[in-house]
């Protein structure tokens, strides 16, 4: 069997895969280079970062810190506040370790939303998903029952649902649909409403 | 540029050159450790932190990593592993699941006509590739008819692929036989997040495909889908249609539909998947017919067609914490045409695997596999099997012990897996593989292993007789006889690698694999008796081939891959391979040139990929893919460069146009044939509501 390998050597190729090359792709070459050596000179302090689905745990914790449920929600003053969540995802079940945090001498419950015959069983609804058709599925199935659900969808607010993520470049941001809250009985303190990016009313 | 006769001692210097790059490196390894050591011993990376302690406001200000999106964390897995995503495939820009593969290191994919790839890892690549096992949601579909991989009816809506596992060298020891150079692990999403409707329509000046599916609950705890594809490759490389004995192939349809069913109840303990998929195929082909009077050959037109399907049931329980337990069975059968012929065959497989932790710092893997397959050729007039049809079945159990060592430190994994075929009789494929992580993100790995492919149905039974355009000398045609040997071994593998991976930041990784691949007893044909005439109706100038067990070989490379986050919008993934093989005969009886004209493989000696990923906005990506890839020493087919690149605009979410623009360096290149893969566009939407 004939080895046949380049004069230069087998490590160096560089200067034959240019030499293949035509015009235009040794203009790609170097905006490639050119591109690169803008973006090291860039390179800044990191800030805090985190994985989506556990700083959306941080910032479920806190609605449910902000949030007053109807007085019939609760049988006694330490019955644990049910966070159910609805998904379409693997990632969302970070969501899970929120199980056994208190908030207000309550604890936190988490399980899977399985759909009809969970409504009492649930004070909020997490549907992590973008698929549309399964969050109006699920928005449908909880309306008016004292839920506070919660998006991540672009149109949540529209489809009906109270609180939705939404991303501003690389960080988190929440909006607040305050009439369709009211419809359900739910109450939010000023906190809350304070650092919602937009409160939008329900069309 | 001719092809030069390359003296011994360059290939050893070649040998000694990675060598002492391996050993130039290895110092700066073993050097970590200790820098470990001054710094205190083990380094706690990002520790866990508990968000709900932030503040609304603070948490506003936290930079989000989606986990889906975050670099492949470090693998823990002492072998050279790489992994395709679902980003990386829309973002290729590619159509099909061979050409996907080139992004890969240590991947050889060349085109050799409009339907059929040569696709190896680690190895001489041609048509078909007897030893790439390649695997889709554990349905092997590497035929034993004729050792190889049907490339051109592989396929499934690509937007449904969840991931592809790439694992090169041999991966025996678990997968069992035929895996000696690499296996390829196609995995589909699961339905759950394949849900509601999607609908991709592509079209361009090669190809056009269509794709349908949708995805809805199924009762309280289950999620399916069903899909449909089709797709046209109607004027593939017009150009030359009309090479001599390469009869690239046009009017390429196929059609698919199938389902996915996926079950999880609430407790996590079980989880049930069954799936199922039909197919059809269909290209035209141009047939040379032989008669016994001159001008002795006729080009006929006719069609190739293919079917097929499958179903895979697959059942998951956990025990307890540390153990889990896997029972799989599918069916498949497929019918298609090669050449003039058919063959059809059917596979029932089934496969357990049970893990366990019988004592501290020791993982017990092992499992049980059968497989049936009853296959049955058509008879042509020039291929013939003895016998047409054919019932056979293999049997193996493997186990592996995976040791902590030192916890945190030195993993130490032994495995072999016991085959039994009715060809070869027994196959023992052990393994030994370590790995050494020096300091947190650094990791040192080195294996030895034994791998075997059986012989297959075409090297034991076939007669095959292939006809040659008598020369101007010569008054009888000429025949090429191909006799298959009942007698043959399995071929071997023992391979020696060693790799390194290096993640010292989030942003960025690599990973380096050196190679040492040393075969027995491949197979190969070889004259089997001088040429004679032959008398029937006419005389007949035989030249009677037979395969045989005949050579030995051993193939030396390094691999690299890498990948850098420049931005958080800017992605580069970049990788290498160096590739040296030769093939050496048992007896001192020189090569037949002949036989080289009869099997065409070759590899590229060096292969380059780099892709560039930009999210320009946030509805517009923009992604660049160079590729180079060596001369073929073998086949005289040249270097080639080129450049794929795709804008995509998202004019909603959950809706995106994108134009592809593929090999826009040059308006034509050959990879493999003298087949010429033509510059090539087109614009796709993909739609999910």
């Amino acid at each position: 069997m004939t080895g046949v390998f380049s004069q230069t050597g087998s490590f160096f190729i560089m200067p034959r895969i240019i030499k293949s090359l035509n015009g235009t792709g040794i203009a790609f070459l170097a905006l490639f280079l050119f591109l690169s050596l803008i973006n090291i000179s860039k390179a800044s302090g990191q800030p805090v970062s985190g994985e989506e689905y556990k700083v959306k745990a941080g910032f479920i914790y806190h609605f449910t810190r902000f949030t007053t449920w109807p007085q019939s929600t609760f049988k006694a003053e330490d019955s644990p506040i049910n966070l159910c969540i609805a998904s379409t995802n693997t990632e969302s079940d970070i969501i899970f370790a929120l199980r056994d945090k208190t908030v207000k001498d309550r604890k936190i419950a988490v399980r899977k939303f399985r759909g009809k015959k969970d409504i009492n069983k649930c004070q909020i609804l997490f549907i992590a998903s973008d698929d549309k058709k399964f969050v109006l599925k699920k928005l449908k199935t909880v309306k008016n029952k004292g839920i506070l659900t919660i998006g991540e969808i672009s149109g949540f607010i529209r489809m009906g649902g109270i609180i939705n993520f939404f991303k501003k470049g690389d960080r988190l941001r929440f909006e607040v649909n305050p009439d369709a809250a009211e419809k359900a009985g739910i109450r939010f303190s000023s906190q809350l409403l304070m650092s919602a990016e937009i409160v939008r009313k329900g069309r | 540029m001719s092809p030069e006769k390359e003296p011994a001692f360059v290939r050893y210097l070649k040998t000694i050159k990675i060598c002492m790059l391996i050993l130039i490196l290895c110092p700066v390894f073993l050097q970590w450790p200790e820098q470990a050591h001054a710094t205190g011993g083990k380094e706690k990376r990002v520790p866990e932190i508990d968000f709900t302690k932030f503040s609304l406001e603070e948490l506003k200000n936290v930079k989000i990593t989606s986990a889906s999106k975050t670099p492949e964390k470090l693998s823990k897995i002492p072998a050279a592993v790489f992994v395709i995503t679902q980003e990386d495939i829309k973002r290729s820009g590619a159509t099909s699941i061979p050409e996907v593969l080139r992004m890969a290191p240590g991947v050889q994919v060349a085109r050799i006509s409009a339907t059929e790839w040569a696709v190896n890892i680690r190895g001489l690549n041609e048509l078909y590739s007897n030893k790439l096992l390649v695997l889709i949601d554990g349905r092997s579909v590497y035929t034993n008819a004729l050792s190889g991989v049907f490339w051109d009816v592989q396929d499934t809506v690509l937007e449904d692929i969840d991931r592809i596992e790439i694992i090169r060298g041999p991966g025996a020891a678990l997968w069992g036989a035929n895996a000696v150079n690499g296996v390829i692990n196609i995995i589909t999403k699961n339905a759950s997040k394949t849900q509601g409707w999607q609908l991709t329509l592509l079209g361009g000046n090669q190809e056009g495909i269509f794709t349908a599916r949708y995805g809805d609950i199924a009762g309280d705890d289950g999620f399916y889908r069903a899909y449909a594809k089709g797709f046209l490759r109607g004027r593939l490389f017009e150009g030359d249609r009309d090479i001599k004995n390469d009869p690239s192939k046009s009017d390429w349809q196929s059609g698919r539909g199938g389902f996915r069913f996926d079950f999880e109840p609430e407790d996590h303990i079980s989880r049930v998947m069954v799936e199922g998929e039909a197919y059809a195929n269909k290209f035209d082909t141009k047939d040379i017919r032989f008669f016994p009077a001159p001008p002795y050959f006729r080009e006929d037109e006719s069609a190739s067609e293919a079917y097929g399907g499958h179903l895979i049931t697959r059942w998951q329980y956990k025990l307890s914490d540390n153990s889990d337990a896997m029972i799989r069975f599918y069916y498949d059968f497929y019918s298609k045409d090669i050449g003039m012929g058919n063959v059809r065959a059917h596979t029932f497989d089934f496969d357990s695997q049970h893990r366990f932790v019988p004592f501290e710092n020791h993982e017990i893997l092992w499992g049980i596999n059968a497989r049936f397959i009853s296959d049955k050729f058509a008879q042509t007039f020039d291929m013939e099997m003895d016998p047409q049809h054919k019932d056979q079945y293999f049997l193996s159990v493997f186990f592996q012990d995976r040791m902590r060592i030192i916890p945190d430190k030195l993993n130490l994994t032994i495995g072999s897996k016991f085959e039994y075929n009715r060809y070869t009789g027994m196959e023992i494929q052990p393994s030994l593989r370590m790995i050494w992580f020096p300091r947190e993100n650094h990791a040192l790995w080195g294996a030895i292993s034994r791998a075997a492919r059986v012989p297959s149905r075409i090297e034991s039974d076939v007669e095959f007789n292939s006809q040659v355009p008598p020369s101007s000398g010569a008054n009888a045609p000429v025949i090429v006889r191909y006799l298959g040997n009942n007698d043959l071994e399995a071929e071997t593998l023992t391979a020696y690698e060693l790799g390194y991976r290096i993640q010292p930041a989030e942003n960025w990784w690599v990973n380096m694999t050196g190679f040492y691949h040393d075969y027995k007893d491949l197979i190969a044909l070889e004259l089997a008796r001088p040429p004679f005439t032959e008398q029937s109706a006419s005389d007949r100038w035989i030249v009677p081939f037979k395969y045989r067990n005949n050579k030995n070989g051993h193939s030396v490379g390094f691999e690299m891959a890498a990948y850098w986050e420049v931005m958080s919008f800017w992605k580069l993934k970049g990788a290498y391979t160096l590739l040296e093989t030769n093939l050496e005969n048992e007896t001192a009886q020189p090569e037949d040139e002949s036989v080289k004209l009869m099997v065409r493989r070759s590899n590229p000696h060096n292969q380059f990929s780099l892709i560039s990923s930009v999210d320009i906005s946030e509805n517009i990506e923009f992604d660049l893919w160079f590729r180079y890839v060596d001369r073929l020493s073998e086949e005289d087919v040249g270097a080639y460069s080129t450049i794929d690149t795709r804008i995509s605009w998202k004019p909603r979410p959950l809706m995106e146009i994108s134009l592809v623009g593929q090999n826009l360096l040059e308006e034509k290149h050959s990879e493999f044939s003298s087949l010429k893969v033509e510059r090539s566009f087109y614009l796709k939407l993909d739609w999910c509501f």
